[in-house]
């Protein structure tokens, strides 16, 4: 009988995959900002600085505006478990699916990470405040130029795995004659850039700036404190975290995973998870002190040209053999 | 020809990444950036060459390849920056007849176009290397629409060598490169010609203040 | 063996023009090379017509009755272009219009120009073939750009840019041409025409339609067919006069040499429909819109440029309808034009520099200005339209009568009924010119002799020519028939 077949383990592992993902993912976070700071020449908090923080402003009280309705105060919580729904259907740690697994595919993925950020939209707008609304219209902007891409990302990745389930396509992607296909390193390429605007990183947005002018993601969760600021600001982390594993573990380095439940494999599996993750958080900070933010109507071409690369993946798919 | 699976899909990134800077050629808002994404795309067209050569055992093509790096990588785009060195547009946006988004779907379009067209052809060939062909027509559908929709001079130019890139890498595809005589040919042609248009460019901006091509209007009928 | 040495007179012409001082000598020089070129293009033609045709060792350049009559209607356009930019550029010079560095560059590009032209109907191998057709318009971009002019920096840019675009095309076409070969011949393989040739119908169809089609439209470009002549007009109103006699008598036709040579390659492996319905729709197309555009014409050089449009339909229609008259009209056609275009090109010339324009408004009265200029254009006029006896009528007789053979009966009368037109608005714009007063300032009496007398020379010779055709011309337009024809 095979490890994977065993309900409870699989139960088990479901769990760890999502402790994994809540616990590292203010580490990443962490991380990026020291090492941008050691590009610039500067020391840089701590890479453990988000914990410090998230662990302040579970302390502190919060402060919520007076119109504001339920949905201000449901929402980071939706904000904050969004993605942790969709850390039990990828594969985080394992390459056989897990119990939740069947659960969702990644278009139903997608649309969860869509849930929890609608809801945050619907926060920002019901706090009454200007800046809440300017920052709910643009994030809604970047998202609906963003949603086309993914879809056609995920079709082509579909197309070329013969199943949505993301853990059926890693283990069908683990073939390098698939994965150095030039519609795969186009979806690839896609991916990432649509992770770069959903993520709010540079050059999209600017994730160090706390100006609520400037930015998109900052003037949305403007008047949120407190515990209600932690949560969302996890989710964020958590967010990125989950975006990152799916580009990483799905299509770009579909290997490293865990084949069963044995502990050690298990551990080796987090740890190389960690180490892609520094890869890409390295490659990130190399783009986020290369370039600078867009204007916000040139994010449309960004994105334009991300899409037209995602068109070209399933294009040279089909047609190209 | 060796197609092993290394080599393959090596070949098969070269192209994708060849392509993708085309496409950055067509966002290029900058004149350096033009320049620099030509430079690019030569560089990874040299490695193309470099590659088949090692995987057919054709060695003209390691000259070749040694040729397209120092012309086309180092050379032209020097002679770019030599032209356009303390010109006032150099820091400028370039100004588009059809806009960048407008662009991209034209030329998402006529890469789906340059697939389609020589779909019948590579299968009538066999080819162990299809992308390349198909790559090859649409970098060079792109190149002629980037001079089409460029008001500027020297982005028409640019364009027009990308589009070269791009029959150069259909034809190392198809026929692994053309006889190496008619290949110097081509390079020396091609470099009088950047010359020649690099002068004309510097006349325009000397006697007109300006290489936008929209201000020359004056010959009508 | 006199085949390089074509091409090797004006080529030391230009460098010796390079360390000549300017002037008179290397004006004669420049005829001097001219007239040798022109000599050992008759000795060649002998040779060719004796003995079939020639080639160097290792097949470089090869002469066949084709390459014969484009290089000798090359060869008598750079002639009498030589011996009319002696007297126009003196004058120009004389009037302070150009200083003694541009003199000077003037006849070292005009050699080169001269020499790349020759060239191009003697390369066997196609890829060099691209090469020189690309030499000849890089050689002459700055003969077109040579007043400076705002507008003739527009001409010349948007000459190269056209071109060049066309150019590329081309190569594509040319590289697809290869593609077709390989399968045949292997990767280790020339481009050499002949061999090509030889191997029929054994190329691949895909790849040798597409390359057609590209040829057709790259080369095309080049050659002044719709839609790609956009930049003819232009260039040629800005050129100095012998040049456009150069660009339209000599470099049109080079560039639909080329497509010819293409066009033998294609119909051997494709058949005859598919290239000749090619060539027939844009020839069909060009003289439509030459027609169309030249009815509105204010500037004689700028329709003249159209004229020249005009008539390279007609020669790419000529070809496309088939057959052995229509093959030999529209060879016979191409030396027709490239005569009666050049000396209409100077009789403009004398024009511009007597009347210091060539708007129709402003020029008039040529008759009693410059007498025999003016009796020259009108003949010229008459010529270029196709009125007997000059020789231009039989070669657009045998073009009607090929497309009639052929079956193409609405199109043979819709190109009839647009020649038509063209000599209506042609004579009307040309007599405009003729006759009428004499505008005041303008002073009487012919341009130098330098300036007449080529125009004379080539009126002469298409009279002659339409009275009585030479049995060895007639022998090289059949034998060059015949090649394109095919195997």
């Amino acid at each position: 009988m095979e490890v994977g077949e065993f309900v409870g383990t699989k139960i088990v592992l479901n769990v760890v995959q999502v402790l994994v993902v809540l616990l590292c993912a203010p580490l990443i976070k962490g991380v990026i900002k020291r090492w941008k700071a050691v590009f610039q020449r500067r020391r840089g908090p701590s890479i453990w600085q988000p914990y410090y923080d998230l662990w302040k402003l579970f302390r502190k009280g919060s402060v919520i505006p007076e119109d504001a309705s339920w949905i201000f105060r449901l929402a980071p919580y939706v904000y904050f478990a969004a993605p942790l729904v969709v850390a039990l259907l990828i594969p985080v740690l394992t390459t056989f699916p897990l119990f939740m697994a069947f659960m969702g595919d990644m278009l139903g993925g997608g649309f969860v990470l869509g849930l929890g950020g609608f809801f945050l939209l619907l926060a920002a707008l019901d706090t009454g405040s200007a800046f809440g609304g300017m920052g709910a219209n643009r994030s809604r902007f970047v998202a609906f130029l963003a949603e086309p891409v993914l879809m056609l990302v995920f079709f082509t990745v579909s197309f070329v795995a013969g199943s949505t389930i993301p853990y059926i396509v890693n283990q069908t992607l683990a073939r390098p004659d698939l994965l150095l296909h030039p519609s795969h390193l186009l979806a690839a390429i896609a991916l990432f850039m649509v992770i770069l605007a959903e993520a709010g990183r540079i050059p999209v947005d600017n994730p160090d700036s706390h100006q609520e002018l400037s930015m998109i993601d900052e003037s949305r969760i403007l008047e949120f404190s407190g515990r209600e600021l932690a949560l969302v600001e996890w989710g964020a982390a958590m967010k990125f975290f989950v975006l990152l594993t799916i580009l990483l573990n799905v299509l770009v380095t579909p290997w490293g995973l865990s084949p069963d439940a044995a502990w050690h494999h298990v551990l080796g599996a987090v740890a190389v998870l960690l180490g892609k993750m520094l890869v890409a958080a390295f490659v990130i900070v190399l783009i986020e002190s290369s370039y600078a933010k867009l204007r916000l109507l040139r994010v449309a071409e960004f994105l334009g040209a991300a899409f037209v690369l995602a068109l070209l993946a399933v294009v040279s798919y089909t047609l190209g053999g | 020809m060796e197609t092993g699976l290394p080599v393959r899909t090596l070949l098969h990134t070269l192209a994708t990444l060849t392509l993708v800077t085309t496409f950055a050629l067509i966002v290029a808002r900058q004149l350096l950036a033009c320049v620099e994404a030509y430079a690019v795309h030569s560089l990874l067209l040299a490695l193309v060459a470099a590659l088949i050569g090692y995987a057919t055992g054709i060695t003209h093509l390691y000259v070749l390849a040694g040729v397209t790096l120092a012309v086309k990588t180092v050379l032209i785009p020097l002679l770019f920056r030599w032209l356009i060195h303390g010109s006032v547009h150099e820091k400028r946006e370039l100004q588009f007849y059809v806009g960048v988004p407008a662009g991209l779907l034209v030329c998402g379009g006529l890469v789906l176009l340059a697939f389609y067209a020589t779909r019948p052809l590579a299968a009538a060939l066999a080819l162990p290397v299809r992308p390349l062909l198909e790559v090859g027509m649409a970098v060079f559908l792109i190149g002629v629409f980037v001079t089409a929709s460029r008001r500027e001079a020297v982005p028409q130019v640019v364009g027009l060598l990308c589009a070269e890139n791009g029959v150069f890498l259909a034809a190392l595809a198809t026929a692994y490169g053309l006889p190496l005589l008619v290949e110097f040919g081509l390079f020396f042609d091609l470099v009088i010609t950047v010359l020649v248009m690099g002068i004309l460019v510097g006349r325009m901006h000397v006697l007109l203040s300006t290489t936008d091509t929209e201000k020359l209007q004056r010959l009508r009928g | 063996m006199p085949l390089p040495y074509v091409v090797l007179w004006p080529l030391v012409a230009a460098t010796l023009c390079l360390v000549l001082p300017p002037g008179n000598a290397a004006a004669g020089l420049t005829l001097a090379a001219a007239l040798a070129s022109l000599t050992t293009v008759g000795l060649l033609t002998r040779q060719v017509l004796a003995h079939g045709s020639q080639a160097t060792p290792g097949l470089w350049l090869y002469a066949d009755a084709l390459s014969m009559v484009i290089l000798l209607l090359v060869a008598l356009v750079v002639t009498t272009a030589a011996a009319y930019s002696w007297g126009y550029v003196r004058r120009d010079f004389a009037a302070g219009e150009i200083g003694r560095g541009r003199l000077k560059r003037y006849y070292v590009l005009f050699n080169l120009f001269a020499a790349s032209m020759v060239a191009v109907p003697l390369v066997n191998n196609l890829g060099l073939l691209w090469m020189v057709v690309g030499a000849t318009t890089l050689t002459s971009a700055f003969l077109v750009w040579f007043y400076r002019r705002p507008e003739a920096l527009e001409a010349a840019w948007k000459y190269l840019l056209l071109t060049s675009v066309g150019s590329l095309l081309a190569l594509c076409g040319t590289v697809l041409t290869y593609c077709a070969a390989v399968p045949v011949f292997g990767t280790t393989f020339a481009l050499e025409w002949t061999a090509l040739r030889g191997a029929g119908g054994l190329l691949q169809p895909e790849a040798l339609k597409l390359g057609f089609l590209l040829v057709v439209i790259g080369y095309g470009t080049k050659a002044g067919l719709a839609p790609m002549h956009t930049w003819l007009p232009d260039a040629h109103s800005q050129a100095p006069s012998p040049v456009c006699a150069l660009l339209s008598g000599a470099e049109l036709n080079c560039a639909l040499y080329a497509v010819m040579r293409f066009y033998v390659l294609a119909a051997g492996g494709l058949g005859r429909e598919l290239p000749g319905t090619l060539l027939m729709g844009f020839g069909l197309f060009s003289v439509l819109l030459a027609a169309l555009f030249l009815l509105t014409q204010r500037d004689l050089k700028r329709l003249l440029a159209y004229s020249s449009v005009e008539h390279m339909g007609l020669v790419a229609a000529g070809a496309g309808f088939g057959g052995p008259i229509g093959y030999y009209g529209a060879l016979f056609q191409m030396l027709n034009h490239a005569l009666a275009k050049s000396l209409l090109f100077y009789a403009a010339g004398n024009v511009l520099h007597r009347y210091r324009t060539t708007r129709l408004t402003g020029a008039h009265g040529l008759l009693r200005v410059m007498p025999l200029t003016g009796v020259l254009a009108l003949a010229g006029a008459l010529a270029i339209t196709g009125v007997p006896p000059f020789s231009t009528f039989w070669s657009k007789f045998f073009i009607a009568a090929a497309g009639l053979e052929g079956g193409h009966r609405l199109l043979t009368a819709l190109l009839l009924l647009c020649l038509v037109a063209v000599f209506a608005g042609f004579l009307q714009a040309v007599g405009r010119l003729c006759f009428g007063p004499a505008p005041d300032p303008v002073p009487a009496g012919e341009q130098g002799p330098a300036m007449t007398v080529p125009i004379l020379a080539s009126i002469l010779v298409l009279l002659a020519v339409g009275f009585y055709l030479p049995p060895w011309l007639d022998a090289l337009l059949r034998g060059a028939a015949a090649v394109l024809a095919g195997p």
